[in-house]
């Protein structure tokens, strides 16, 4: 890099700035998080590919294996190859879902489309989740629906949104069969997976679907995120690797994921959340943000957006935490736990009551 | 003053119908503000008229209070309350301030945590009568000291601004007396009692005290709310045009909406400087607020300086709607949760992050 060039990082890797709830489970720092992400941004796409697949069946072998008794017994799993997305109708998605037994009732069921987080790298995919999957789908008695999506290093922009929607498609198409009330269908998501659950909104927007509400815990909104939290930095001056989620990680997996069009001002909102016009956000799921850290790099673009939606007369509602960064809490610790329940429970809001508001529409 | 007040086509946006509220929470969706700002506010009243109309409200809430301790006894067996007359605070040493303090009777401790209560009223009422002195002592196992001030009825800026210094002075000074922890003390308020604990905390800042933290339920941060989509909602739990009526009376017609009051006026008025070095601040409000967009705009000063800051913003609420819904209503049961774990963190952590301290030299460090 040119000496002469002098970046203006705000490094916060410093423990001192944690609310010290912040610095158990998933750590503050965790050394060299993104140095997977540079292996596999300089490789031929197919080869990350391949790995993938093979690391994802190796998990879910070890997931399956180690499931309770408890656990079978309380849902069936199913591994499907859904059909493409109407934009790109002839790749395939692959898709699981949980089905709970033994719900009283002959009311259908709601259903909850889970999308993975993964920083668009690692991780992506349900197998990684089945735990949190199964307990989601016991906890809110909801067929639980997530998929495999193309990371931004095996396939750019719009892959892994096709794949979304192809999942959600696929309950629009089966909802008979499974029993699904299609009325109440709510996406949620982590980190890369709640920016996906927004991309989705909006890709889902344009062919006339609204889910019931949008749950979207640490959203990724924008690429540049030029504003002071896409200043922050958790590059250990040491070992000089990224050691947290940050802006820079934002940074580099969007530019791999949009290519030349990262930064671009015309990309639709079905890329990034944060190029919504007011118009777009009419009409818009009613969406939580239950989760955004005070030192996450998306934390302005994400308020930003949420100005969007507050002037589109959308619900939203949004908590930011002070002294947390993107990796998640721990929730044994209280702050942790308030949190992340957080999650669960605007789930449950939104599988409860009908948000949407119908007089909103143009 | 005299005139119509004009308002111009589809300026002003509804968020007075039940249809915006949190399905959970309609039937409690918000109390009418509306009169009493009016009648408090009425410029064209002579002050002696609305001060005696606001102190005939007074005398109603005292009443409404005795009806409270029936019906829980226990709470009232919790704590004593005690008021106490303390001198001025330095910028206006003349003018004495009632000061009630709510101590635990059974104490295990010598040294308890503190709340420093500030009762809200938009900007009219400022009796700690309003507020839950009481439960926030038995709940969080707390001394909480609570100023009277005098509201816009009474007095300008900075009147109540200088009551509150006062009073914090003081239980600073006589913390062993109280039996406070000096180091433990959480300011908080709702409404108009959280705009004004925002204020406070540039005047704190300025004769450098370092309270452990602010929690701000449903704060208004501005007078000059032209720019704000929020500040154009109609709502009559409190807007725009309460916040217009009550911010004439509390600077004066001449001051109102001017560049030239500070931060300790008006919590919104400051710049990212002036917000370098505030003690860590919580904030709670919701979608249809009016100050909704202008604590988003004073969030954004707190982060860049550096500040501990949390903005929590409830949707399908407008002004005070969970704070007054029925302690039974789902909803806020979990803003409760929210709040009540604000407060335990503060108590247990201290988050004031000392290294960005800055500019010393201009601060009268009383509070060293």
């Amino acid at each position: 890099m040119d000496n002469n060039l002098k970046l203006r990082q705000d490094n916060r890797i410093d423990k001192k700035w944690a609310h010290p709830d912040a610095l158990g489970g998933i750590n503050w720092a965790v050394p060299g998080l993104l140095d997977t992400f540079f292996e596999m941004a300089d490789r031929d796409p197919a080869e990350n590919v391949k790995d993938r697949r093979d690391q994802r069946s190796f998990i879910l072998e070890g997931a399956l294996a180690n499931e309770s008794e408890k656990r079978k017994a309380a849902g069936e799993w199913r591994f499907v190859n859904a059909p493409g997305c109407p934009d790109e109708p002839e790749t395939e998605a692959e898709i699981c879902l949980r089905i709970p037994k033994n719900v009283e009732g002959d009311e259908k069921l709601p259903c909850i489309i889970e999308i993975p987080g993964g920083g668009m790298y690692i991780a992506g995919s349900y197998e990684y989740y089945i735990g949190m999957l199964a307990s989601l789908s016991k906890h809110h008695k909801a067929v639980v629906v997530s998929m495999n999506y193309r990371t931004c290093v095996e396939a750019p922009y719009p892959a892994a949104v096709n794949d979304c929607h192809a999942a959600y498609q696929y309950v629009l198409d089966h909802a008979q069969e499974l029993n699904i009330d299609t009325g109440k269908i709510v996406v949620h998501g982590f980190s890369t997976g709640a920016q996906l659950a927004l991309c989705l909104g909006f890709r889902l927007k344009r062919y006339g679907i609204k889910p019931r509400g949008i749950v979207s815990s640490l959203p990724i909104v924008d690429d540049v995120n030029a504003s002071q939290s896409g200043t922050f930095s958790f590059r250990n001056e040491e070992t000089g690797t990224i050691d947290a989620w940050d802006a820079e990680g934002i940074r580099l997996t969007m530019q791999k994921w949009l290519g030349e069009h990262y930064g671009d001002p015309t990309l639709p909102p079905e890329a990034l959340p944060s190029r919504a016009t007011v118009e777009d956000c009419v009409g818009f799921p009613p969406t939580w943000f239950p989760i955004i850290g005070e030192m996450d790099g998306s934390r302005d673009a994400t308020l930003d957006f949420c100005r969007t939606l507050h002037a589109a007369n959308v619900f939203v509602d949004y908590h930011v935490w002070g002294g947390c960064n993107h990796n998640t809490t721990d929730p044994s610790t209280p702050l942790g736990n308030l949190m992340s329940s957080g999650d669960d429970y605007n789930i449950g809001q939104a599988l409860k009551f009908d948000f949407s508001r119908p007089w909103t529409k143009q | 003053m005299a005139g119509e007040r004009r308002i111009e086509n589809e300026r002003i946006k509804d968020r007075n119908d039940v249809k915006w509220a949190h399905p959970g929470i309609a039937e409690h969706y918000y109390i009418d503000g509306r009169k009493t700002v009016n009648r408090l506010t009425n410029l064209e009243k002579t002050p002696e008229k609305r001060l005696e109309s606001r102190n005939k409200m007074y005398r109603d809430i005292e009443a409404g209070r005795s009806a409270l301790f029936e019906d829980s006894p226990e709470l009232n067996e919790h704590g004593e309350t005690t008021t106490y007359t303390v001198t001025g605070c330095p910028e206006e040493p003349e003018t004495e301030v009632k000061v009630d303090v709510r101590v635990p009777k059974v104490r295990k401790r010598k040294k308890l945590p503190c709340i420093f209560y500030i009762a809200g009223g938009a900007f009219v009422l400022g009796t700690p009568w309003l507020g839950p002195i009481e439960e926030y002592s038995m709940n969080y196992n707390c001394v909480v000291v609570a100023p009277w001030y005098r509201t816009s009825v009474d007095a300008r800026y900075p009147a109540a601004i200088n009551d509150f210094h006062a009073a914090y002075k003081w239980m600073m000074e006589n913390a062993d007396m109280l039996g406070i922890n000096p180091d433990k003390v959480i300011i908080t308020g709702m409404s108009a009692g959280a705009s004004l604990a925002l204020s406070f905390a540039f005047r704190l800042k300025r004769y450098g005290y370092k309270p452990r933290g602010i929690v701000a339920l449903d704060p208004a941060v501005t007078d000059d709310r032209s720019n704000y989509l929020s500040h154009m909602y109609n709502c009559d739990a409190w807007d725009g045009d309460q916040i217009h009526r009550t911010m004439m009376q509390y600077f004066g017609p001449e001051n109102y909406a001017s560049g030239s009051i500070g931060p300790e006026g008006m919590a919104n008025h400051a710049t990212v400087e002036d917000c370098r070095g505030l003690c860590p601040i919580i904030i709670h409000t919701s979608e249809s607020d009016a100050d909704r967009d202008s604590l988003l705009a004073f969030i954004s000063k707190l982060y860049e300086a550096g500040v501990f800051a949390e903005i929590h913003t409830w949707a399908g609420c407008c002004h005070a709607t969970l704070y007054n819904a029925p302690k039974d209503n789902e909803l806020r049961q979990r803003y409760q949760q929210l709040v009540d774990g604000n407060f335990k963190d503060f108590f247990q952590y201290d988050m004031r992050r000392a290294w960005l301290n800055v500019d010393e030299k201009t601060t009268e460090m009383e509070g060293k």
